[in-house]
């Protein structure tokens, strides 16, 4: 995209978008025109009253507008959100029998499953249940499973880090929803808590929930699609929720109808209320919709609403909510019209303001309308959805563009701000309630070339927030959306960055041909001229030589490559850039040291190994001054960690072991537990060959290896050398650890690979792979 | 730990994922890298390339004939000789500076700080002074001689053969103390941690010194030795004035002779030997120039690494102890002899040695006498320090962008290197154009200071180089985007800033070349005045002392309140 397209796409962002503003730029003309009056009396030669009239009035406006936007609360409806509450339980009809079962069951230890078509009353049910299992608020967790996008419900990963977070526990080095059931377990356990999972779409994304979590009660609730098609495992439960019964429909519209004389015209024409209870008091949330409707049109009898509904096609829930959009005032439809039309299902009140151009007190008059008909819901404390089954019944608009681009420039603007104020908490809860709205906006596949920046200022957000909270394939997701949405928008800056990151996604997870693969793509699809190259080109190309084999002479260039090419202030690439030059000094040390020869030659190689050694631990002295300036915690630690392995390699054991904890202490102040785990895994492979094979160091090793690799990615060469230490700590268990070791290198799938691996793989292979060859050995 | 063991840790790179951020103006900051190195450029280039240009052309104008007759001449073959001798000296200087620096090591404080001034203070008296001191040392006449006083039988020092032992002794007593001074600072970076692994691995002292010491003294060795190279490709003065007359065809060296037979060689000729002379000098450069090739920066500080050796009472101790006063003393021997002779009447010192008495301060009346002096003083003085501004105004520029502006990095080592040869440029390859273009303008104090600090400026440059490349990384990235770090790259590299200053003062105070070529004879000049008195060397012996005395004093001064500042200014960076 051309340059002064985007420029002109910024300017238009600052101009005045709702009657706040509007007013703004009103006092603003008006006393700009004043304020050059007064100027041209008094320096009538210096102005003229045509230039001075424009400019003055526009840059009071501007300036305006801008102090008017600077009030905004960036992180208001993040801080609202925090934890999610169980919702107040409503008055139980005929559901009693179904709630005695649940709270039976889930005091049993069972992972109770309340199952229903969408409106038969499942949350309502299970919230009841919920309230009697537990009634103190502190000991519920209540977690909303719908998602941002709402034709396609969450996985069981996102749903497993969604509860995690919900119970207050770290969440993004989990890597499978598996890996979670543990954490779940540990962080109920013993506490009388219960845990509410609502609105399941799909059984797969509440089968890892762990049962028989004592003192623990948990319940999902929701269609849980793909239920009937297995055997239950034995901890889970179900629980169907039935139709009403005529007699319970027209019990339920009475309970909830006290006003409007809603009663007496049920009594005035008691052969149509059982007709409509036939056909459409079976679901509790059609009967809130009918009771509603006829609460709003008082003049209406129910014959005449039987009538109104029989001209309508759709389903039960759809007919009634069409009678409700029909009804709602005319720019409450107009905001439902713009609400469906988004990328995202669930928006703020801020974000609404945003894609309206309303005032906020506007906007919530008309979001409390539509709630109050039953076609928007509130959620997450302070976000608002559309009701799923009222979407297809709302009129699409001829063109939301407008619409859409305030809100993907409102989401650009607040994830740049919020990311820009990370680590801090309110950052942190901002992205938390967001990051999905965020993926969603970056997916949804917008192609006006006006899109291209707040795109890529989202994507650069995101990756901030997903590397800070190490969830990988977030990252790679996010990644994936914004290389397909640079590519659709001719965006060559996007583009090469979204390449950039999914490659460095893929050499993190170890999976080095795919890295390659991608990198290779990176480089035909993008400039074939290293000197256009940004800075990240560069330090991309240094990883891949090192991950590719040990060309450390290419490395270190592409590296001085990179370090040209940064801005002069940028300290977090100095700082990067000084690690990876001691990387590849260290790299060069280690295949220095290890190449074969005899005694003299090995005295000449264990110098010039030294000397490598040495001067990587001068670079990562040096790195830690830009670290530390840039507030960059994690530098520091990654820092402190390979200074660690150069004092190893000097033989200065006592500073390697105090570098050690100190980069472990801070990855852990920085929430990287994959960091500090490979810390312990250094510590302990320095305790099994720093000297004397005492048994209890060799116990204190295995145990430190144990530890490490529950935080440990399950592929990569670390994850191998762990196995492989682990291996000679406990010789009883090597053919296991053999085999874990191996599986660890397995995703390389690349043949070109550094002496390092080769070497480690060799190892392995070597270590006995029956456990009967390693007792007798 | 076995070598194969290295290979049981993981070593993690570090990943950047940011968006790039736009760099504003890079074209613009490009040029004003260059526009960093346009003062130097051009000064360089005027003075030093285009003519030298100039010489090679004229030198080849006529093919290789000019090269074969040259090199046809005997007087030639005698001068390159004697080149190559001096060359050969320096590395006995070398040799002694590092011996020097080993037996500095471990002697007290107080006791290496006498070595030290006692040994580096010759390296900034004018080799016109060095010539002075030490013909008053080996007069031949035991009447005045010090050490024909001392010997049974008088010896002709001064004549064929000997008067090698007065040259050569003169030139490692002014330049030793600079190759000890620069072995010192390399040697107090001898890396402890590569001495460790050394004795992990259980090695005796040859092998630690074979493999460990030699290769970390080698950067320095190489700087040491191109200083004192560039002297002995340089020696001029020294010998002008320290042979006497008959023996200066004896003694000839390529850049003297060059001056003699200047007008008998022809401009083809002289243009030829001086292009030849430089190409040999080249060489030796670039040579030392591969050893001296650096990329990252070195920032220990002198006295951390290793830490000094605590001195002991031992026999042994003693010696060095002893061993390393009698260095002094016999360092501090030319000077003392020096500011005898200056403080005894022009007769007694014309006459008769030191110790016969006939103190008063004569000479140093008949030295300012007639005003030339005192004129000269003042004029020198002005002089080096408008060479001074001119140098700090190019080379501090220069040097940042070769350092940590944006400048291609291609361009930045083809200009280093074009810097280390232009170092040792000798001013003859220069001297005959430059006249030519200058004509009458050389009696201009800025014209001819800025053909000094052209001379300079190369050395500067490479020194300033290397200080900044030292300056941590995350200093000059204190500095707002956009704005230049030069100022904060000036306060970072401040000891380099005064070394750089303080030698291109005594360069130009001391130099006799430049002034001899391009401004004889208006002696307007401290070295060209003592030139002149030297013609009368016995008779105004007194008067040439007193000046040697005065001359030296201001350099010296000025050495020993920058002391500390200029040993790290100098060795700043200095790494492989």
């Amino acid at each position: 995209m051309s340059g002064w397209r985007q420029r002109l796409a910024g300017l238009r962002g600052r101009l005045p978008r709702n009657r706040q503003e509007y007013t703004a730029v009103a006092i603003a003309a008006a006393g700009g025109i004043g304020l050059t009056l007064v100027a041209e009396e008094l320096s009538n030669w210096v102005l003229t009253v045509v230039p001075a009239g424009v400019i003055i009035p526009v840059g009071l406006a501007l300036v305006l507008i801008r102090s008017l936007r600077r009030d905004d609360p960036i992180a208001v409806e993040a801080g609202k959100a925090g934890r999610e509450v169980l919702p107040r339980p409503a008055r139980l009809i005929g559901r009693a029998m179904e709630r005695d079962q649940i709270v039976h069951d889930a005091r049993n230890g069972l992972v109770v499953v309340v199952r229903g078509p969408a409106g038969t009353g499942t949350s309502t049910l299970a919230i009841a249940a919920a309230a009697q299992l537990a009634p103190n608020a502190k000991a519920q967790y209540y977690v909303d499973l719908r998602g941002q996008d709402w034709q396609r419900p969450e996985n069981a990963l996102s749903v497993a880090r969604r509860v995690l977070r919900a119970l207050g526990r770290p969440s993004g080095d989990v890597e499978s929803a598996q890996a979670a059931t543990e954490k779940v377990r540990a962080a109920l356990r013993g506490k009388r808590r219960l845990l509410l999972l609502d609105n399941v779409a799909r059984w797969e994304q509440i089968s890892w929930l762990p049962d028989h979590v004592g003192d623990a009660w948990l319940i999902a609730a929701g269609e849980v699609a793909g239920c009937d098609q297995i055997i239950l495992p034995a901890g889970f439960t179900v629980v169907p929720i039935r139709d009403l019964t005529p007699d319970e429909g027209i019990a339920l519209l009475r309970e909830q109808s006290t006003l409007g004389g809603v009663t007496e015209r049920m009594d005035a024409d008691p052969d149509a209320t059982r007709a409509l209870a036939r056909s459409y008091l079976t679901r509790p949330a059609v009967v809130t919709g009918i009771g509603r409707w006829l609460a709003e049109n008082p003049g209406m009898s129910i014959a005449d609403l039987l009538a109104e509904l029989h001209h309508e096609p759709h389903d039960q829930a759809q007919q009634v909510l069409g009678l409700l959009v029909r009804h709602v005032s005319p720019p409450a439809t107009w905001l439902l019209a713009r609400l469906v039309g988004m990328p995202v299902a669930e928006v703020g009140i801020d974000a609404t303001t945003a894609l309206t151009g309303l005032p906020r007190r506007e906007a919530e008059r008309l979001m409390a309308e539509l709630r109050d008909n039953g076609l928007v819901e509130q959620v997450h404390t302070a976000r608002w959805r559309v009701v799923d089954a009222a979407r297809p019944t709302v009129p699409r608009p001829q063109n939301l563009d407008l619409a859409r681009r305030r809100l993907i420039e409102y989401y650009a603007e607040r994830s740049a701000a919020n990311a820009e104020r990370l680590p801090q908490p309110e950052a942190r809860r901002w992205f938390e309630v967001e990051d999905k709205a965020l993926l969603q906006v970056l997916g949804a596949g917008a192609t006006q070339p006006w899109a291209a920046r707040p795109l890529r200022r989202i994507a650069d957000a995101l990756d901030a927030w997903f590397a800070l909270e190490h969830r990988v394939d977030d990252r790679g997701e996010a990644a994936d959306r914004a290389a397909r949405a640079a590519e659709r928008l001719h965006d060559d800056i996007g583009l090469a960055v979204a390449l950039v990151r999914r490659c460095v996604v893929a050499l993190m997870l170890g999976e080095i041909g795919r890295a390659k693969a991608r990198f290779n793509d990176l480089t035909s699809r993008l400039d074939a001229d290293e000197a256009k190259w940004r800075p990240q080109q560069h330090l991309l190309q240094a990883m891949m030589k090192l991950a590719l084999g040990d060309d450390f002479d290419a490395a270190d260039a592409a590296l001085t490559h990179y370090a040209r090419a940064l801005r002069g202030a940028d300290l977090t690439g100095l700082g990067t850039v000084l690690i990876d030059k001691a990387v590849v000094k260290l790299r060069r040390g280690q295949l220095i040291a290890a190449q074969p020869g005899d005694q003299r030659d090995r005295e000449r190689r264990a110098l010039a190994a030294a000397e490598a050694y040495r001067d990587a631990r001068e670079l990562l002295i040096s790195a830690r001054g830009p670290a530390r300036e840039a507030e960059d915690a994690h530098a520091e630690a990654h820092a402190a960690e390979l200074l660690g392995l150069a004092n190893w390699y000097l033989h200065s054991y006592g500073d390697a072991a105090e570098n050690w904890s100190t980069a472990a202490m801070l990855y852990e102040r920085c929430g990287d537990r994959t960091g500090r785990a490979r810390c312990e895994v250094h510590q302990a492979t320095a305790l099994l060959n720093g000297g004397s094979r005492d048994p209890a160091r060799t116990a204190e090793a295995a145990e430190s290896l144990h530890a490490a690799l529950g935080n440990l990615p399950a592929t990569g060469l670390v994850t191998a050398l762990a196995y492989l230490h682990l291996a000679i700590a406990e010789p009883a268990a090597a053919a296991g650890h053999r085999k874990a070791g191996l599986a660890a290198l397995a995703p390389r799938n690349e043949p070109a690979e550094p002496a390092q691996v080769t070497e480690i793989r060799r190892r392995l292979e070597e270590l006995p792979d029956h456990p009967g060859e390693a007792a007798a050995s | 730990m076995s070598g194969d063991d290295a290979f049981l840790f993981e070593i993690t790179p570090r990943h950047d994922t940011r968006a790039p951020r736009k760099w504003p103006g890079w074209a613009r900051t490009r040029a004003r890298a260059w526009g960093y190195l346009l003062p130097a450029v051009a000064l360089a280039g005027l003075v030093l390339i285009v003519p030298l240009a100039a010489t090679v052309l004229t030198g080849l104008m006529s093919g290789p004939g000019h090269f074969a007759g040259i090199l046809r001449r005997g007087d030639v073959w005698l001068a390159l000789r004697n080149t190559a001798g001096w060359l050969g000296l320096a590395a006995v200087v070398c040799a002694l500076g590092l011996g020097l620096a080993l037996l500095s090591q471990r002697l007290r404080p107080w006791l290496r700080r006498l070595l030290l001034i006692s040994i580096a203070l010759p390296a900034v008296a004018s080799p016109l002074t060095a010539g002075i001191a030490f013909r008053l040392i080996f007069d031949v006449a035991p009447e005045r001689g010090v050490l024909n006083a001392l010997l049974p039988h008088p010896v002709l020092f001064l004549g064929p053969g000997w008067i090698w032992l007065v040259l050569g002794s003169a030139f490692v007593w002014q330049w030793t103390g600079v190759a000890f001074l620069v072995f010192q600072a390399g040697l107090s970076r001898v890396p402890g941690d590569l001495l460790r692994v050394a004795r992990v691995l259980g090695m005796d002292t040859p092998r630690v010194w074979r493999l460990v010491k030699i290769p970390a003294l080698f950067p320095t060795a190489a700087l040491a030795f191109l200083i004192v190279l560039t002297a002995a490709a340089r020696v001029f003065g020294l010998v002008l004035v320290g042979a006497p007359g008959s023996m200066q065809a004896a003694v000839d060296v390529v850049g003297l002779y060059w001056w003699r037979h200047q007008d008998e060689l022809g401009a083809g000729g002289s243009s030829a030997l001086a292009t030849l002379q430089f190409a040999v000098a080249a060489a030796v450069a670039l040579l030392v120039l591969w050893r001296l090739r650096r990329e990252l920066p070195d920032r220990r500080p002198l006295e951390a690494v290793p830490a000094p050796v605590p001195a002991s009472a031992s026999a042994s101790a003693r010696a060095r102890s002893a061993a390393a006063i009698v260095m002094a003393v016999l360092w501090l021997v030319p000077f003392a002899i020096l500011v005898l002779t200056s403080l005894r009447s022009p007769v007694a010192a014309a006459t008769s040695g030191f110790w016969t008495g006939g103190y008063g301060t004569g000479s140093y009346r008949d030295a300012f006498g007639d005003g030339s002096f005192a004129a000269a003083l003042s004029h020198t003085f002005r002089q080096a320090i408008i060479v001074v501004t001119i140098v700090l105004l190019a080379a501090v520029p220069a040097a940042y962008a070769l350092t940590h502006s944006r400048l291609p990095y291609r361009s930045g080592r083809v200009i280093v290197g074009v810097a280390t040869t232009l170092a040792v440029l000798p001013p003859q390859v220069a001297a005959r154009p430059l006249g030519e273009a200058l004509g009458g303008w050389v009696g201009n104090l800025a014209v001819l200071g800025a053909v000094y600090a052209a001379m300079v400026l190369p050395l500067a440059v490479l020194i300033l180089r290397n200080a900044f490349a030292s300056v941590p990384h995350h200093v000059i990235g204190r500095v707002a985007p956009g704005r230049s770090a030069l100022p904060r790259m000036m306060v970072e590299s401040g000891p380099a800033i005064v070394a750089v200053s303080v030698l291109a003062f005594v360069l130009a105070w001391n130099d006799l070349v430049i002034g001899l070529l391009l401004n004889w004879p208006a002696a307007d000049q401290v070295p060209l005045i003592l030139l002149q008195q030297s013609r009368q060397f016995i008779t105004s012996a007194g008067q040439l002392a007193a000046q040697g005395v005065v001359a030296t004093a201001v350099p010296a001064a000025l050495v020993l309140l920058t002391g500390p500042w200029l040993v790290r200014g100098l060795t700043l960076g200095v790494r492989r």
